[in-house]
């Protein structure tokens, strides 16, 4: 996946993607000697560890941005997207390690020992976060249907 | 993979779509930098600063139109600015010649003029961050600066009305109830800038704007 990509889905925002991932694109450049075998994996890894202390900090003095879910559609394939968006906005919605560990799990595909690794936290955090982070998806969107899940290595 | 995890996946998957993919020039600055195995500061930037750069027109319509670019130069607003009446872009489900048949659940449009009737998936804007009328090519445009969640909101309203066939993808975009237009949406719009064209002259695109922000 593309490292723009990536900081969209960390930071819900274009703006604030072309940001993180400047800066750590500035980062992996000034270690670029260490290193240079395997820098993406580094600017990702700065990516992460950045959105979540960032967000960390903020939340403590801002407002939530609370995103207008769209109205109830009429039916057909209006309602599978408007289930779509509400998905999304309940993802973006979640504090930021939470959304991290779903990222990392779902959308990188990453194992959890990896996912660990990345975040700098043991395993067992890693699945609570998880588990705590589906709950919340479930408890903000019942209609959705999400079951629990467990979390594999 | 679970039902659940699925929805979750491919939720992201959405997400991510929603970026501006970085261009090419970026793309090779990095892989350029691999190959020299040394990337300066300077050069990092500059791939930073195509990334912005690359947020530019992807999508136009015919008629009074609905585009996007990387918007007229403003600075960033310090509060939003309240709309005198919700400006509300809806999907038409259905579209016929007008005049409207009594008691029928469509609606009279002009831009061009159309009997239209109003599908469920919609979003109502109460709040921006800035508006004003340009020129461009002679065109007087109304431009309104989105705010950050209304901006995803429409990005994904736009991207998913784009896939669908006439009339689903046309987006009417009403303001005091009244359809300004009914534009045909061919390309999602993901910069925060959204722009209405084909006002018949500058005054015309003045009136909506007041009726807009007052």
């Amino acid at each position: 996946m593309q490292l723009i990509r990536l900081a969209y889905v960390l930071t819900g925002d274009q703006h604030a993607a072309e940001d993180l991932l400047q800066n750590a694109l500035v980062k992996a450049a000034a270690h670029w000697g260490r290193i240079h075998t395997a820098p993406e994996a580094y600017v990702r890894r700065i990516m992460y560890r950045e959105q979540i202390n960032w967000l960390r900090l903020r939340a403590r003095r801002r407002e939530t941005a609370m995103a207008q879910v769209p109205e109830p559609p009429a039916g057909d394939e209006a309602a599978g997207v408007t289930a779509r968006l509400a998905l999304q906005d309940a993802l973006l919605a979640l504090p930021p390690r939470r959304r991290a560990v779903l990222v990392l799990r779902y959308l990188e595909d990453l194992p959890e020992s990896q996912v660990a690794e990345i975040l700098g936290c043991s395993v067992g955090t890693v699945r609570s976060q998880s588990h705590r982070a589906v709950a919340q998806l479930r408890l903000a969107l019942p209609s959705l249907g999400l079951t629990s899940t467990e979390v594999h290595q | 993979m679970s039902d659940t995890d699925e929805l979750i996946a491919d939720a992201l998957h959405d997400l991510a779509a929603h970026a501006v993919a970085a261009p090419s020039a970026a793309d090779a600055l990095w892989r350029a930098g691999q190959r020299r195995r040394r990337l300066s500061v300077l050069a990092a930037s500059a791939a930073a600063g195509a990334i912005v750069g690359a947020l530019v027109v992807a999508l136009t319509v015919g008629g009074l139109g609905l585009g996007h670019s990387g918007g007229p130069a403003a600075p960033a607003p310090a509060s939003p600015v309240w709309l005198r009446a919700p400006l509300v872009f809806a999907q038409v489900a259905a579209a016929s010649k007008p005049p409207c048949a009594v008691h029928s659940a469509k609606v009279l449009a002009s831009n061009p003029p159309a009997c239209l009737r109003l599908g469920g998936f919609r979003m109502t804007v109460t709040s921006i961050e800035s508006a004003r009328v340009r020129q461009l090519h002679g065109e007087n445009l109304l431009a309104i600066r989105l705010a950050p969640a209304d901006s995803r909101h429409f990005a994904t309203l736009t991207r998913e009305l784009a896939r669908m066939h006439s009339p689903r993808n046309a987006l009417a975009m009403i303001i005091g109830g009244h359809i300004l237009a009914h534009p045909v949406v061919i390309g999602a719009v993901t910069t925060r800038w959204v722009e209405f064209t084909g006002f018949q002259n500058r005054a015309a695109a003045e009136f909506a704007l007041r009726s807009l922000v007052g």
